[in-house]
């Protein structure tokens, strides 16, 4: 195996079972390898599956009703799925670290902030109270909010500064992989730059890998080396992000960059149609109800991920042909 | 006075709220005016009283002073039966479709409501129009005794629009639209209000954070920033040439979907003053590099800059003087 990969996710499966939905496929044979030092750019829509796989990872599933069906994660050469909750306790946090997307309930609403970092600090390292209160503070002025501030609670803090809060909370125990789940959505557009920066400037600093999820493709432009696509629990195209701007192949693809707004368009190409029900997917590609450009081939038989061009794989029948 | 074309226009128009701490000033002596059939693009980030302006211009809040003319005619201060004939002509399309509609109305009742509270139809006008108005809005027939929650978002904020639609308004004020929507499904509805709009004659005023939809749907854009005027131009102008040193660290801000145009971002320092008691002096001088003495000790009014592209900035010739 190559040293270089951080992460590796084989064949993932992820159902959510209850008993009104039935099984609800939420990821669907998901193989993904993350690299050292590099930013990835997890995509797609409400419901696609991206926060499944994230939580996956930290095995912070809540199982029932969801359910790891196959598959492996290997973190460093170890499968974590296989990890005792003990061992796993302490990769959390030390290890891999999340950002969840709302700062506003992230955060324990009756401890200090400070008080919050230095306690990652302190479960994942053999510090005393005292250093481990020092090092918060570093941290706090690390994403720039003066330490003499650690003694306030989060809701004295505005929407930006909470989640940049988080932000030091998870990078305080400098984490090799950094799983971040729409980390500037919650915020406006000038507040999210400073957060961007600051992620990447951290990035940087650190070496960490980072699993960025959102579904702005802007912010992916802007962040990532590569992006994956994901449509209804699958891959449907990754590649580097300068093949995906410039090269979508996948209609779902190209159907995202036409739903956006610019002005070079006179009038907005929707995808039509709504993304399929989990619980009651499509035989073979998923995408074909929605699809202006399928064939016979896709309702013969299921699109396998294929690389069409270097470094960029798709889903598609009909991927070459454009 | 002939009839003029302006739909409405809005003068020293204030609103203010009374808070624990003092007097929250959420919009603050804001004048401009809209024009008949186009769509004024309200931008800002949270927090700068885009949603209380456009609350108070349909009388959902009161305003605590100024003056608004409907058509010419005075509306700062209506009697209950004046408002109710206005709101045949002014509706509002909401942010949320989870939470602005009534979980216990179906499709049907829902978007019928208006008629039965405006009065004056026949049961059979009422199905008539509503079953139209499905057609209009992109809703199948057969959901017409759906009820919200088993729907998605996409098809709730079509439920909206019919809803504000169906007493056939000439002014509606779209409060974030399509900003919980996904990107497929937003430029669905997107369209919609476009086509609509060129059906029926609408004038929009368009509140939203989404540069890029705002860019895209307006024809004129209004910049807020705690409550005052920032920048006003046409929305081409806007993008072109942004002269206030906010609407410039706004665009420059926003992630453009493009690799090869990594564009240098302004990271504005500081943080956001409070609208609570605010000083005199430019609210947004705290975060802006270009301020000076004169901006923490006189509020700047707006000023035209180029005919039609207004801003209120003290420095605003010096520092656009080599653009």
């Amino acid at each position: 195996m190559e040293n270089n990969t951080i992460l590796s996710i084989r064949d993932l499966t992820v159902h959510y079972i209850t008993r009104e939905m039935g099984t609800c496929r939420a990821v669907n044979d998901f193989s993904l390898d993350i690299f050292r030092g590099e930013t990835v750019g997890l995509v797609g829509e409400t419901g696609a599956g991206k926060t499944t796989v994230a939580l996956s990872i930290m095995r912070l599933l809540q199982t029932p009703p969801a359910k790891i069906v196959s598959g492996s994660i290997e973190y460093n050469g170890e499968d974590l799925l296989r990890k005792p909750v003990k061992q796993m306790r302490s990769i959390r946090g030390q290890e891999i670290s999340m950002i969840f997307q709302d700062p506003m309930t992230a955060l324990n609403p009756i401890d200090t902030v400070g008080k919050q970092i230095a306690e990652v600090i302190r479960l994942h390292q053999s510090v005393s109270d005292a250093e481990a209160a020092v090092k918060a503070g570093d941290m706090m002025e690390l994403i720039g909010i003066p330490r003499d501030r650690y003694n306030e609670y989060p809701h004295q803090f505005s929407g930006g500064m909470k989640q940049r809060i988080v932000i030091a909370m998870a990078l305080a125990c400098s984490p090799q992989l950094l799983l971040a789940d729409e980390p500037t959505t919650a915020l406006d557009v000038t507040i999210q730059a400073q957060v961007l920066d600051k992620i990447d400037e951290l990035k940087k600093m650190l070496n960490t890998s980072v699993l960025l999820i959102t579904h702005d493709l802007g912010v992916v432009a802007g962040m990532c080396d590569r992006v994956v696509v994901m449509y209804a629990g699958e891959i449907v195209e990754y590649g580097t992000t300068r093949e995906i701007f410039k090269h979508a192949l996948h209609p779902y693809t190209k159907g995202l960059f036409n739903s956006l707004p610019s002005q070079d368009t006179e009038r907005l190409k929707p995808i039509p149609g709504l993304m399929p029900d989990p619980s009651n997917l499509p035989e073979r590609c998923k995408f074909e109800p929605r699809c202006e450009h399928c064939g016979e081939k896709c309702s013969a038989c299921t699109p396998q991920l294929t690389e069409i061009r270097e470094n960029h794989w798709v889903r598609c029948h009909y991927a070459q042909e454009g | 006075m002939e009839k003029s074309d302006n739909i409405l226009e809005v003068k020293d128009l204030q609103k203010y709220f009374d808070v624990a701490s003092g007097e929250l000033h959420a919009v603050d002596h804001l004048t401009f005016s809209i024009r008949r059939g186009e769509t004024l693009g309200v931008v800002g980030e949270s927090g700068c009283g885009k949603s209380t302006l456009g609350r108070v211009l349909l009388h959902l809040v009161e305003p605590t002073g100024g003056e608004m003319r409907y058509n010419g005619e005075d509306i700062t201060k209506v009697s209950r039966k004046r408002l109710s004939e206005l709101r045949r002509q002014m509706q509002m399309i909401f942010q949320d479709p989870y939470s602005s509609l009534n979980p216990r109305f179906t499709v049907f009742q829902t978007i019928a409501e208006p008629m039965e509270i405006a009065g004056g139809f026949t049961k059979r006008q009422i199905e008539e129009k509503v079953y139209a108005m499905m057609d209009t809005v992109g809703l199948d027939r057969r959901l017409v005794n759906s009820y919200p929650h088993e729907l998605d978002g996409g098809r709730r904020q079509r439920i909206g629009i019919g809803r504000a639609l169906i007493l056939e308004p000439e002014f509606i004020v779209c409060d974030e639209p399509v900003s919980a929507l996904d990107v497929s499904i937003q430029a669905q509805i997107i369209n919609l209000l476009l086509d609509i709009q060129e059906q029926r004659k609408l004038t929009y005023v368009f509140i939203t954070h989404d540069m890029m939809v705002v860019k895209y749907i307006s024809d004129r854009i209004l910049v807020m920033y705690m409550g005052e005027v920032a920048e006003l131009a046409e929305s081409k102008k806007l993008f072109e040439k942004p002269l206030h040193p906010y609407t410039k660290a706004l665009l420059s801000a926003v992630p453009v979907p493009d690799v090869d145009n990594r564009q240098q971002r302004i990271i504005l320092k500081g943080e956001v003053t409070s609208p609570i008691n605010p000083k005199p002096g430019c609210r947004f001088a705290a975060r802006c590099r270009y301020a000076t003495e004169i901006c923490t000790c006189e509020s700047p009014q707006p000023a035209e800059y180029e005919p039609g592209h207004l801003v209120s900035c003290h420095h605003a010739q010096e520092i656009n003087k080599n653009i």
